[in-house]
């Protein structure tokens, strides 16, 4: 292995382990940030669940804190939230979203021909995929998904697999990043609980980026990855990739 | 607007290095020093960004004050922001789910929303004002942004009279007097222009996410991160055009919103 290849390995290992260092402190800022009323009301809510042996998990997902929630875990071990089941449904359809996100990645930089430089794009973009999959895990507790969503994989696969060169391939992912921007539009057009609206707001902006260095990249009209608003228009839906 | 594609694929191959070898500790660093709950003077964290080896970011002449500024005005808040009143309410399953509907704070956010889009408008003709930018493909990004910016307010002022309030027309007061003003006065090249743009493009974006977090309805939600998702695209373009990683983090941070007093009141 040459060194460059071996610092573009260790270069993609820092990055993972860095957002994995991060996503707590990321999600705690998301929901518990102290400046906001409403969600410091959250945490507050959190803490004095604790004292009441944390909630009462009912037909949702329980999560775990700890994992979440750095200000509130200081304080404890665990607690538990519940989503409500409809935030469920999308944050597990989601999750099984960036999963398949990951897989499309993973399989254009194997199958694929590119150069070193925007194969080194795809693998950083594909972390980032599987931190927003962690991340949403978590939200979705027991409820969780492992692999990928199973129907927009096998759509995907063929697509991947019949991408002739990097440009095509880079259109291509650009695509589904778009998509992915988009069903996170969607989501929020449904999402009730601020421990759900408040994560996926701050991953919808990160799939816009990428939609916009892989449209650039792929030399594709302005207007494609620099539109004025981020719209629902080619989101992926739960009925045509049932979770 | 065009950007290179060997630039981008430079950048990209050398800032995955250097955000390796520098950002993590760096942000860890920023993040310590600007915690509300640390004792860190201003002078501290000025000098803190002003680290003769930091990122040339940091170091484009009078904007390293700029940056400074633009941190110490945005960003978390000892102080809670703005009054709230049964915005949460929490269910039986203990989720803490938004409220029906608060017609005054999500006004407030609105609005606020609005005096920053017409701040960056503002800038950015003063930007193009000041004879600094003298590449076309700047030139054409700045005014691309700008017209969005003036999308954005549009949009933000329906969206006002939509919930029965008056839209803002001012540009962020707060922001501008402790910020912009100074910043613009301090401009001495292209890269000093476009280092502010992309500060003023964060503060947007992480403002955005912020209200994806805390408007009352699903649509405001909608209607915030659909500029919010905008951007986020700018951040990355103009990330791009300072050789930076263009996508930086896995998450849009939240932290570099724009604080309590910048809001702008319902009246």
């Amino acid at each position: 292995m040459s060194d460059r290849i071996r610092r573009l390995v260790d270069e993609v290992d820092e990055q993972h382990r860095e957002g994995m260092r991060t996503i707590a402190d990321h999600l705690a800022t998301a929901h518990f940030d102290e400046t906001d009323a409403a969600r410091a009301a959250s945490r507050r809510r959190f803490v004095r669940n604790l004292g009441l042996g944390g909630a009462v998990a009912v037909g949702g997902a329980v999560v775990p804190v700890s994992g979440l929630v750095g200000v509130a875990s200081a304080q404890t071990t665990a607690t538990t939230v519940v989503l409500p089941a409809s935030d469920l449904q999308t944050v597990v359809f989601a999750q099984g979203l960036e999963l398949a996100l990951v897989a499309a990645y993973t399989l254009a930089v194997d199958l694929v021909k590119l150069e070193t430089k925007v194969a080194e794009v795809f693998r950083l973009f594909g972390r980032h995929h599987t931190e927003h999959a962690t991340a949403l895990g978590s939200l979705a507790g027991a409820s969780k998904v492992t692999t990928p969503n199973a129907a927009l994989v096998s759509s995907l696969t063929p697509q991947i697999k019949a991408l002739t060169d990097e440009a095509a391939a880079t259109k291509f992912m650009g695509s589904l990043e778009q998509g992915a921007a988009a069903t996170y539009l969607t989501a929020l057009g449904t999402l009730q609980a601020f421990e759900s609206t408040a994560p996926v707001s701050t991953i919808l902006p990160i799939e816009a980026q990428h939609a916009t260095v892989l449209g650039e990249l792929s030399a594709q009209p302005v207007s494609e990855w620099m539109p004025a608003f981020q719209t629902t228009a080619g989101a992926f839906s739960p009925s045509q990739y049932p979770a | 607007m065009e950007f290179s594609r060997d630039r981008v694929r430079r950048a990209l191959a050398e800032s995955q290095h250097e955000h390796e070898t520098s950002l993590p500790r760096w942000r860890e660093s920023l993040a310590r020093a600007f915690d509300p709950d640390t004792d860190a003077t201003d002078e501290e964290k000025s000098r803190l960004l002003g680290l003769p080896d930091r990122r040339t970011f940091f170091r484009v002449g009078g904007v390293t004050l700029a940056m400074s500024a633009v941190v110490a005005a945005c960003g978390k808040s000892k102080v809670k922001q703005i009054a709230q009143t049964g915005t949460t309410t929490t269910t039986a399953k203990g989720a803490t789910t938004t409220s029906p509907y608060n017609r005054s704070t999500d006004t407030s956010y609105l609005r606020t929303a609005q005096s920053i889009e017409v701040l960056a408008v503002e800038t950015y003709q003063s930007a193009l004002d000041s004879g600094l930018v003298k590449t076309a493909s700047v030139s054409d990004t700045i005014k691309l942004f700008q017209s969005q910016h003036r999308e954005h307010n549009d949009l933000l002022a329906r969206t006002v009279q939509g919930v029965g309030g008056q839209p803002y027309t001012q540009a962020n007061a707060y922001l501008k007097s402790t910020v912009i003003d100074a910043a613009v006065a301090a401009l001495s090249d292209e890269r000093s222009v476009i280092v502010l743009a992309q500060q003023l493009e964060t503060v947007a974006a992480n403002t955005y996410t912020m209200t994806g977090g805390v408007f009352t309805t699903a649509e405001l939600r909608q209607t915030a991160l659909s500029i919010g998702g905008t951007e986020g695209r700018h951040m990355a373009a103009l990330n791009e055009l300072l050789e930076l990683p263009p996508v930086p983090t896995a998450f849009m941070p939240t932290r570099n919103a724009v604080g309590k007093k910048g809001y702008i009141s319902v009246t």
